[in-house]
């Protein structure tokens, strides 16, 4: 039983060297499965499982200087994390910061070279929140769906600043912000579209179901005090709706993140 | 015949990218794949690759996915990216620049094919 503990003493000594805990598991697998492969390709050329694992620990190499060079590869960013730290700082220490840069500009309330623009403070303080937003995710997000996390925010402050000037979109859009919000972390965790699609999917016919009980509560009601059914005009309407804060984001991101990796399944 | 490996390992990078551009692999196999390749000339070690593949998933050139392998057994495959594709060409093409120097120095008849 002596040599079966060779790789798990391999591995700590490799383990201590890489000072990014959040890595260490997915870095040790990766190396676990190598020294298993090695062995398995020795003991099928003849040597017996105790030889093949020395052979296979002494072929990695020093254990130490594997895990150096994998700790220099994967050092957390040190600048960027104090980047971000001031620039969510700058943000919190003035709340009104569109009102302030307009000032300092020197623009008018709410007209921009002669356009009015509605809301236009809200917008400037929009687009510096997408700036941290996106410099946050451009330092933390997995590389993979890093473009899909910052396409994702600029569509969400979009979305934020569509609802403080129509308010009444705000609701469909708190709801895809939420949908969209879902489908990520369904997919960071999982690592699988099928998730983010069947949250879709689910989420789409709990709305649909409640647009048709909203729908049968409208017909009692009206039966109820006007002795007729009413009308179907909103049904459409909330169908859309709920069609396009379902549907139209989860797709985009799922063409998007296949298109960044063929290997993904859908279904 | 010997050959000093420390003049090969800045090329490292091109070979695995190359390996990757047929198809995708897990570490262990490319690997493998290099040594029958290259006739047993290119031995990497492990501590070498995962550093090099990490870096190179870093800045882009590759992604990396999990899979079921033949045997059952889920590994980090890593798939070679556009980025990673054009890297390659300028690669290759520095390294036929490169070698048609070399020969032209030597003097022989020149190995650089097309």
């Amino acid at each position: 039983m002596q040599q079966t503990s060779i790789i798990p003493e391999y591995l700590e000594i490799v383990r201590q060297q890489i000072r990014w805990k959040k890595i260490q598991s997915s870095l040790l697998e990766e190396i676990n499965n190598h020294i298993n492969d090695q062995i398995s390709a020795f003991v099928d050329d003849g040597l017996d499982e105790e030889e093949a694992t020395k052979k296979a620990i002494a072929e990695m190499g020093d254990p130490v200087i594997v895990g150096k060079q994998l700790d220099r590869t994967h050092r957390p960013n040190l600048v960027g994390i104090g980047l971000g730290l001031i620039l969510i700082l700058s943000v919190l220490g003035s709340a009104d910061m569109g009102n302030s840069l307009l000032r300092i500009i020197g623009f008018g309330d709410q007209i921009v070279l002669g356009i009015f623009i509605p809301r236009l403070a809200e917008l400037v303080y929009l687009i510096g929140m997408f700036v941290i937003e996106s410099s946050f995710a451009f330092i933390y997000a997995p590389t993979n769906v890093r473009k899909a996390v910052i396409y994702c925010q600029g569509f969400i402050v979009t979305a934020v600043y569509l609802s403080e000037v129509f308010p009444r979109l705000r609701f469909v859009l708190l709801l895809v912000a939420v949908n969209i919000a879902c489908f990520l972390i369904l997919y960071r965790i999982t690592r699988s579209i099928k998730f983010g699609l069947v949250w879709t999917v689910t989420s789409f016919i709990g709305l649909f179901l409640l647009v048709l009980g909203t729908q049968i509560n409208c017909f009692m009601y009206n039966h109820a005090v006007n002795g007729n059914f009413g009308g179907f005009e909103n049904v459409p309407k909330a169908l859309t709706a709920i069609a396009i804060m379902c549907l139209v984001p989860q797709v985009f991101m799922a063409i998007f993140i296949r298109g960044r990796n063929s290997k993904e399944q859908i279904v | 015949m010997t050959i000093d490996k420390s003049f090969l390992t800045g090329n490292t990078t091109m070979l695995i990218l190359r390996l990757l551009d047929e198809k995708d692999m897990y570490g262990y196999q490319m690997i493998e794949e290099l040594r029958k390749k290259s006739n047993n000339v290119f031995e990497l070690k492990a501590g070498t690759l995962y550093p090099l593949l990490h870096t190179l998933e870093k800045k882009n050139m590759v992604t990396s996915y999990e899979d079921i392998a033949d045997n059952a057994k889920v590994r980090k495959y890593y798939s070679i990216t556009k980025n990673g594709h054009n890297c390659l060409n300028e690669k290759r093409e520095e390294w036929k620049t490169y070698i048609a120097a070399i020969n032209e120095v030597l003097g022989g008849a020149s190995f650089a094919t097309d």
